[in-house]
């Protein structure tokens, strides 16, 4: 049985013709299910919850990176499938997933091929692609060791691969990646920063994100959570419907 | 001289501590290595450490083969080959089945090199046998 979360930009005038053609498509391949609306003060969990209890057994986020974001970290740990139909700007995700636009989205729907991948966790949120702050921030892997910048950095923490950022989703670690501050302008080292300051990046299993006052961490583009927090991998954590054209 | 340690894409590098990072504590890692910044402590990797000119590390390391540009402070073991470029530095004993030492490179500790069933003589049986050896020359 299927469930699906439309995001709150739906509502639109301008998408009312494309959610028909798509509704009609997942009609006829059998994949029809109920439809809940997200908005920004309920809790996609309490749906899902719901759903699950009578029966539901996939999730379909219907929407942008964000709706999948949502919708995954309400998931959690639930042991369900989450599946994704793109709408709208800021829709990258769905090209590492391989997941087409539009009719090709159903079709990967109905094609229901399911890989197990990791899931990203910071304190108790979880996130799908990766996490970013600006502050100058530290990380301690337990005991064993604790990596610091000597100069302004960015951290960031990527479970996804992105066209620069290179992660595997499925080999039980988050890559992180500590860049210097002001690295790119239009795709150009600055001026200010010497040309062998290159980033770092090292496979991390569970780290502490510890900072200064103040320094905030933004998770999936979309949940502030101020350091220090702990961010650790939860591997094959989470069954999602690919497309053949997925970047891992 | 030297030819590049990776594929210059780096696609096998699997850790790479960049000239503004410091790692302090006991780093373990189970693919490649490459240091540019600075590590305290212990570095352990399963492959292959490069160590770049302008790294410092003050740490006991440990590696299948290792090619080192920049500066180290600390005792090296090595499974298999270690390189040591014109720049590099190290201050401690070192460990390896094989030394390659380019001009200019500078080792002060005790080097070990070869099988491990290949015993060293003690001194005194080297510098015996080193005598035995000129006095049967300079007889003939």
């Amino acid at each position: 049985m299927y469930q699906y979360f439309y995001d709150a930009l739906l509502a639109e005038e301008k998408y009312a013709r494309p959610i028909t053609i798509i509704e009609n498509r997942l009609a006829d391949l059998g994949l029809q299910g109920r439809v809940s609306r997200l908005n920004l003060f309920r809790d996609p969990r309490e749906f899902i919850l719901e759903a699950v209890k009578r029966g539901v057994d996939t999730v379909v986020a219907v929407g942008n990176d964000e709706t999948l974001s949502r919708v995954v970290n309400a998931v959690g740990d639930l042991g369900l499938t989450v599946g994704m139909i793109p709408f709208g700007p800021k829709n990258e995700i769905s090209k590492i997933l391989g997941v087409g636009e539009g009719l090709a989205a159903c079709d990967c729907l109905a094609n229901r091929l399911i890989q197990k991948i990791d899931l990203g966790k910071i304190n108790d949120f979880y996130f799908l692609s990766h996490l970013k702050t600006n502050s100058a921030v530290s990380l301690r892997q337990g005991g064993e060791y604790s990596v610091r910048s000597l100069g302004k950095n960015e951290v960031e923490i990527y479970n996804l691969p992105t066209a620069e950022e290179r992660a595997n989703p499925q080999d039980g670690y988050l890559e992180a990646y500590i860049k210097p501050a002001g690295r790119k302008i239009f795709g150009k080292i600055s001026g200010k920063n010497s040309p062998r300051d290159v980033s770092s990046y090292f496979p991390i299993r569970k780290v502490m994100l510890e900072g200064g006052k103040g320094a905030e961490i933004l998770v999936d583009g979309l949940k502030k959570i101020n350091a220090p927090a702990e961010v650790q991998i939860m591997p094959n954590q989470l069954r999602i419907i690919v497309g053949k054209n997925r970047l891992f | 001289m030297f030819k590049e340690f990776y594929p210059k894409d780096q696609t096998d590098v699997e850790t790479l501590i960049g000239s503004s990072v410091k790692v302090e504590g006991d780093f373990v890692s189970k693919g490649n290595v490459t240091v540019e910044g600075v590590v305290c402590g212990t570095l352990k990797t399963e492959k292959d450490l490069k160590v770049g000119a302008g790294a410092k590390i003050s740490a006991s390391v440990f590696a299948t083969n290792a090619y080192v540009a920049g500066e180290v402070r600390g005792n090296m073991k090595v499974n298999g080959k270690l390189e040591l470029t014109d720049t590099s530095r190290i201050y401690g004993d070192v460990e390896a089945k094989t030394v390659v030492m380019a001009a200019g490179a500078v080792l002060n500790g005790k080097c070990t090199m070869g099988h491990d069933t290949v015993l060293p003589l003690p001194p005194t049986a080297a510098a015996d046998a080193a005598l035995a050896a000129y006095k049967k020359n300079n007889k003939k």
